[in-house]
């Protein structure tokens, strides 16, 4: 822990800082080095790691082949006329396609130069600006979410990914309501312009016919998934060559020539991943050899004393949820799945804590770290895509962020929005 | 023009210009596992729904076609410094200091990189005979990508090492 801690903070690649730790923690314990390659392996041949690049794949031609721009056109007919409505057609627009891509970072980046002029020219830069960061939050929060797969990954057997991205659904609907709810608020208070069409059930019907097939997708994917039809990964293979079927044909906005980059970009980016992955393996198993997860379920125990047992439940949730407050500013959110759910998975579950409750709890307090001044990524890359400053994009980020919040307490004080659908009797 | 480069010059230019073609075959290695991988598992999908049949293997070769595809990915993400690093205190130091500082973590990932390498040579030339369960060839073909990227890795840190590694965010970038 504490070679990781000082080569992570000395700039290290986490990758390779968790890599030298278990070196590190080989050579104390006097344990062969060989088993580091052969964990290494193991960690990352497994078929549902598969479901990550694939979904990677997946997002690109969603983004690049012309059907964020549908997706624009297709929110703009139901919403466009509302109070604060390019908002809320951001809103949609990057929650649709998020049901696919699942990244916060590509989603910020294809809104801005979508969407992102447009709501500039009524809004402002920094109303518009948190508009678009808040969207791209949307993405890993609503399934299929890469993080949901890393964190179902690392959970090992006690819980599903189709389970996670269930438990996703109903949150997920709710800030995505809340936020368009917040737009339309925040519109009417600062007198911002009503712009768009208004609402007609024929402009929604025909005007977007390439959206309705681009709407199909996703959900026959997410649906697919939860109804037990295919696996993640097979539902993410799917998705890409439905997303293919869509940039080369539907929109022809693809070319043969861009299928290496978008092969390659997406591998390369899972292959990031896949090295935290790889050399964390066997450092969280050094971890379990010195029995840290059961001083810290031992150590958080003897804090929660109190004889009732859904007090004690939700004060290691409230726990855990502090620690991840920190965690997910500071820390990539990948290595925090990667590091901190095999220690504190475990323990929810020695706790009878639901695991979609333990875990949809978790990835979202990370993912709102995404957001959350003064290193969320998904501020930063919006900073430098805009030229923003950061304490001006923060203030305008600040109801969007305190609502997620909101969310996040509200789910792990009262479970059903997150538990009732995986509970129910079709799952 | 290589004759007019000091002999430092030209190992440094024939270096980087193997390593180039080394990268070019890893980046086309990575889209063709990738373009397989989902075409293997599209079709197993396809069979199961459409000819109610599957395909034995199909489960193996497209986990080794994503070991072959990210394996090589993590010495290009070196080399386009995708992997993400925390840089909140280091980047308040001077800029003496903070290269050196480079160094040091270049060092430390070439260590990294030696120390994985080696084991997993010899773990798979000492296990090569053990099959895999559906097909007839080693199982240890997953160990290969694992080599091969370690010593990948290996040769763009020396690069970085050569080159003053410069230091920018959360990264080993060149």
């Amino acid at each position: 822990m504490l070679v990781f801690g000082a080569t992570a903070l000395a700039g290290m690649p986490l990758a390779f800082a968790l890599g030298l730790s278990a070196l590190a923690g080989l050579a104390l314990t006097g344990v062969d080095f060989g088993m580091l390659p052969t964990r290494m392996m193991n960690a990352v041949n497994s078929f549902p790691l598969m479901s990550i690049p694939l979904f990677m794949v997946a997002g690109e031609p969603m983004i690049k082949g012309g059907i964020m721009e549908q997706m624009i056109l297709f929110a703009n007919a139901p919403v466009g006329r509302v109070r604060g409505g390019l908002a809320q057609v951001a809103m949609l627009a990057g929650a649709i396609p998020s049901l696919v891509s699942g990244t916060a970072v590509s989603e910020a980046a294809a809104l801005s130069s979508t969407v992102g002029p447009e709501l500039k020219k009524h809004y402002g830069l920094g109303f518009s600006t948190a508009v678009i960061a808040a969207s791209a939050n949307l993405g890993p929060i609503t399934p299929p979410s890469a993080a949901m797969i890393v964190y179902a990954y690392m959970a090992g057997s006690s819980v599903s990914i189709g389970a996670l991205f269930v438990a996703a659904v109903i949150p997920s609907v709710i800030i995505t309501a809340v936020f368009m709810g917040q737009c339309w608020w925040i519109a009417k208070r600062k007198g911002y312009p009503v712009t768009g069409e208004p609402f007609t059930v024929k402009r929604l019907v025909h005007s977007t016919p390439v959206s309705w097939l681009t709407l199909a997708l996703p959900i026959g994917v997410i649906w697919g998934i939860i109804g037990g039809a295919f696996t993640a990964t097979e539902g993410a293979a799917i998705a890409v060559v439905g997303a293919l079927f869509l940039g080369f044909v539907v929109t022809g906005r693809l070319a043969l020539r861009d299928l290496p980059e978008i092969l390659y970009r997406s591998a390369v980016m899972s292959g990031v991943v896949a090295a935290m992955i790889a050399f964390a393996s066997t450092f969280t198993f050094l971890l379990t050899v010195d029995l840290l997860p059961q001083q810290l379920a031992e150590w958080l125990q003897s804090i929660t004393k109190d004889p009732l047992v859904f007090n004690l439940l939700v004060a290691l949730l409230l726990l855990v949820a502090l620690l991840l407050l920190l965690v997910g500013m500071f820390l990539e959110s990948n290595a925090a799945y990667i590091m901190l759910v095999p220690l504190l998975h475990p323990i929810a579950l020695t706790y009878g804590i639901d695991p979609t409750h333990f875990a949809f709890p978790f990835v979202l307090n990370l993912i709102i770290g995404m957001m959350t001044p003064p290193v969320g990524v998904v501020l930063f890359v919006l900073c430098g895509m805009t030229g923003i400053r950061m304490g001006e994009l923060a203030k305008h980020c600040m109801p969007f962020i305190v609502s997620q919040y909101l969310l996040l307490v509200a789910c792990l004080v009262w479970p059903p929005p997150v538990t009732w659908l995986p509970k129910a009797p079709r799952y | 023009m290589a004759a007019a480069l000091p002999a430092g010059g030209r190992f440094t230019a024939a270096y980087e210009a193997a390593l180039a073609k080394l990268d070019l075959g890893a980046r086309w290695l990575i889209i063709a596992c990738t373009a397989a991988m989902i075409v293997l598992v599209s079709v197993q999908v396809a069979l199961r729904y459409l000819l109610d049949s599957s395909l034995d293997w199909s489960d193996e070769v497209s986990r080794l076609l994503l070991v072959r595809g990210m394996f090589p990915a993590i010495p290009l993400g070196i080399r386009e410094g995708s992997h993400v690093g925390v840089e909140l205190l280091v980047q308040f130091l001077p800029a003496v200091p903070r290269r050196q500082l480079a160094r040091l973590r270049t060092l430390a990932g070439i260590v990294l990189m030696g120390v994985v390498l080696g084991p997993t040579v010899r773990i798979a030339a000492d296990t090569w005979d053990e099959l895999m369960p559906t097909l007839s060839i080693s199982a240890n073909w997953f160990l290969v990508p694992d080599a091969l990227s370690a010593g990948h890795s290996l040769l763009h840190l020396v690069k970085l090492l050569r080159r003053e590694p410069v230091h920018t965010i959360g990264t080993m970038n060149e």
